[in-house]
C-alpha cells in the first residue's frame, strides 16, 4: 500500500476530529461538570453512539477477527455474553443517573467517595483504575501501530504509529472535554459500522462468495464448534474470559461515566438500547469477518496480524476507509478513558488531597497529569502483546472493585471499612496468585479475587452491629 | 423486575451450559453460532422490556 496514501488519509481523518473537537469546546463551558459530562445534556441519540464507540475498540476489528479466525466460533459466545451483562447497566443505570444527578457526580470513583463518605477511598479508587486501565489503552495503540505499520510497508514504525495515535487522542480529547469526545466518538461509531461492513463483503468476495465460504467453513467443523481447533475455549478458559466482560458495563469508568451524561431516563434507556443494536449487528459482522478470514489466510497463526494481512488483500482505497475505521475504534476508546482518567484525577486526587484548590486549578493539574498516564501507555505498547489477553487484564483486575460498588448502591448496611477491605483482597488475592502463578482450577486469579472480594464485603457487612451507622454518610444513606 | 431477572439467568446459563452439552453433539455442533445469535437477540428483546418504564420523575 502506498505510504503517502496511507500517511495523507489518517491526516485528514485526524484534522476532521480536531475540527469535531473544536467545535464540542465552543458549546462547553468552563465548569468541572460541563467540561467532563458535558454538563448533563447529552441526548439518546449521542450518548448511544459515544457508548458504542468508547466500548467496541481495536479489540473487536484487530483482536476479535484474529481471534474468531484462529480459535473459532467461541470468540462470538464470548463477546454476545459481554453485550448480555448489559443487564447489569439495565438494573443499576437509573438508579447511578438519578444519584449521579442529586450528588452532582462527576467520576465513578467520586461516586465511591460520596457514598462511603471517605474521600481516601475515592482516592483510592481512582489510582486503581489508572493503573489497571493502562493495559487496556496499550491494547489500543497496539493495534493502531500495528496496522499503520504493515499497511505503510514499515515506512511507519509501529512505535511512531502508536505514539502519533496516543498523541492526536490526547490532543483532540483534553482540548475539547466530553463533548468533543461524544461527538467525535458519534462520528467514529458510524465510521466504524460502515468500515466493518464493507469489510466483510470484500472478505466474502475474497472467499470466492458468500455460498463458495459456507461450503468451505463447513468442512471445518472444528472452527464452528467449542472449544475451536486449539482448545482455547475450554469451560474453564470460557468462564475466565466472560466473567470479567459480563460485568464490564459497572467496572469500567469510562462506561460508567455515560449513565451520568445522559440529560433524562428517556435518553439514558435509549442510550443503552441504541448500544444493544449497535453491539450485535457489529458483534455479528466482526466474528463473521473473523470465520471467513479463517478461509482467506489459513496459514496465519499471529492473532494480530489477520486483520493487517486481510487489508493488504483488498484494493488500496477501501483498505484504508476499513483503516479509517479500524483507527475511529481505537481513538474512540482512548479518548474517552483518558477523559475520564483525567476526570478522576481532578475530582476524585487532585480535590481530595488539596480540597481547598479551585475547578480551573484541578482541571489544569487533571490534565497535566494525564501527561504522565499517557506516557507510561505509549511504553507499555511497545511490549506488543496481544490486544485480546491486554483487554482481559485490565477488566479482570477492574472486576476486584465491582462488590464495593455494587454493594455501595444496593445495599444500606454496606459500610467504608467492608468495602475498602474488600477491594483489598480482592487485589492483593489476583495478584498473589498471579505473582505465583497460581490458576486453581485453570481459572483466571482476577475471578478468584472477585469471589474473595465478593465474600469479604458480604460477611464485614453482615458483622456490622445494627446499632451502628449503617451508612458513612447520612445524606447519602437516606439517598438510596 | 424479580421475574425478568430470572428469566434473564436462564438466557444467560443457557448462553454458557448448551453450547458445551446440547451443541457438543457432532450433528448440531455447527448450530452453536445461530444458537448464540438468537439466545443475545432474546436477552436484548427482555432488556428492551425491561427499560420499558424509564421515564422522568416529576
Amino acid at each position: 500500500m502506498n505510504p503517502v496514501w496511507v500517511v495523507t488519509s489518517i491526516l485528514a481523518f485526524f484534522a476532521f476530529c480536531f475540527f469535531v473537537a473544536h467545535w464540542g469546546k465552543l458549546k462547553t463551558g468552563k465548569s468541572i461538570e460541563e467540561y467532563f459530562i458535558a454538563g448533563r445534556k447529552v441526548g439518546g441519540l449521542i450518548a448511544a453512539l459515544t457508548y458504542s464507540a468508547t466500548t467496541y475498540s481495536a479489540f473487536m476489528m484487530v483482536g476479535l477477527v484474529g481471534l474468531t479466525a484462529i480459535h473459532g466460533v467461541g470468540a462470538l459466545g464470548f463477546e454476545l455474553i459481554y453485550l448480555m451483562g448489559l443487564v447489569l447497566a439495565v438494573v443499576f443505570g437509573l438508579k447511578l443517573h438519578i444519584i449521579g444527578k442529586k450528588w452532582e457526580l462527576i467520576t465513578p470513583a467520586h461516586f465511591m467517595a460520596k457514598r462511603y463518605n471517605s474521600p481516601l477511598m475515592g482516592l483510592t479508587v481512582a489510582l486503581l483504575y489508572h493503573v489497571f486501565l493502562i493495559p487496556y489503552m496499550a491494547a489500543q495503540l497496539i493495534g493502531s501501530g500495528t496496522l499503520l505499520s504493515s499497511l505503510t510497508g514499515g515506512v511507519l514504525s509501529f512505535e511512531a504509529g502508536t505514539l502519533i495515535v496516543g498523541v492526536m487522542a490526547f490532543l483532540y480529547t483534553l482540548w475539547g472535554g466530553m463533548r468533543a469526545v461524544a461527538w467525535t466518538d458519534a462520528v467514529q461509531a458510524l465510521l466504524m459500522l460502515s468500515s466493518s461492513i464493507l469489510m466483510l463483503v470484500l472478505v466474502f468476495q475474497l472467499a470466492g462468495g458468500f455460498g463458495n465460504a459456507i461450503i468451505k467453513l463447513a468442512e471445518k467443523p472444528e472452527l464452528l464448534s467449542l472449544p475451536g481447533p486449539y482448545k482455547r475455549f475450554t469451560p474453564q478458559a470460557f468462564i475466565s474470559m466472560t466473567i470479567p466482560w459480563f460485568f464490564f458495563s459497572i467496572s469500567n469508568p469510562q462506561v460508567v461515566q455515560r449513565f451520568f451524561i445522559t440529560k433524562d431516563a428517556r435518553s439514558l434507556k435509549n442510550m443503552i438500547r441504541g448500544f444493544l443494536v449497535f453491539g450485535f449487528i457489529y458483534t455479528v459482522i466482526v466474528t463473521l469477518i473473523g470465520l471467513v478470514a479463517s478461509i482467506v489466510i489459513p496459514g496465519v497463526r499471529d492473532q494480530n496480524a489477520v486483520t493487517p494481512t486481510l487489508l493488504t488483500m483488498i484494493p488500496e482505497p477501501l483498505a484504508i476507509v476499513v483503516l479509517i475505521g479500524i483507527l475511529a475504534a481505537s481513538m474512540s476508546t482512548l479518548d474517552s478513558i483518558m477523559l475520564t482518567l483525567s476526570s478522576e484525577l481532578s475530582v476524585s486526587v487532585v480535590k481530595t488531597i488539596k480540597p481547598s484548590c479551585s475547578e480551573e486549578t484541578a482541571l489544569k493539574v487533571g490534565k497535566a497529569l494525564m501527561v504522565l498516564i499517557l506516557s507510561a501507555t505509549i511504553f507499555f505498547s511497545f511490549t506488543k502483546g496481544l490486544i485480546v489477553e491486554l483487554a482481559l487484564t485490565s477488566s479482570s483486575w477492574l472486576l476486584q472493585l465491582v462488590p464495593a460498588f455494587i454493594g455501595g448502591l444496593i445495599w444500606k448496611r454496606c459500610g467504608a471499612l467492608s468495602a475498602g477491605l474488600s477491594v483489598f483482597s480482592g487485589v492483593a488475592t489476583a495478584t498473589l496468585m498471579f505473582l505465583l502463578n497460581i490458576n486453581a482450577l485453570d481459572i483466571d486469579p482476577g475471578i478468584w479475587g472477585f469471589l474473595i472480594a465478593t465474600i469479604v464485603l458480604v460477611t464485614l457487612s453482615l458483622l456490622r452491629g445494627a446499632s451502628t451507622s449503617r451508612c458513612g454518610d447520612a445524606k447519602a444513606e437516606s439517598s438510596l | 423486575m424479580k421475574r425478568e431477572l430470572l428469566l434473564f439467568l436462564i438466557i444467560l446459563l443457557s448462553a454458557y451450559l448448551l453450547p458445551y452439552t446440547l451443541f457438543s453433539l457432532r450433528e448440531l455442533a455447527a448450530y452453536t453460532y445461530f444458537f448464540w445469535c438468537i439466545d443475545a437477540l432474546v436477552a436484548i428483546g427482555l432488556m428492551f422490556y425491561m427499560t420499558r418504564e424509564w421515564r422522568d420523575q416529576k
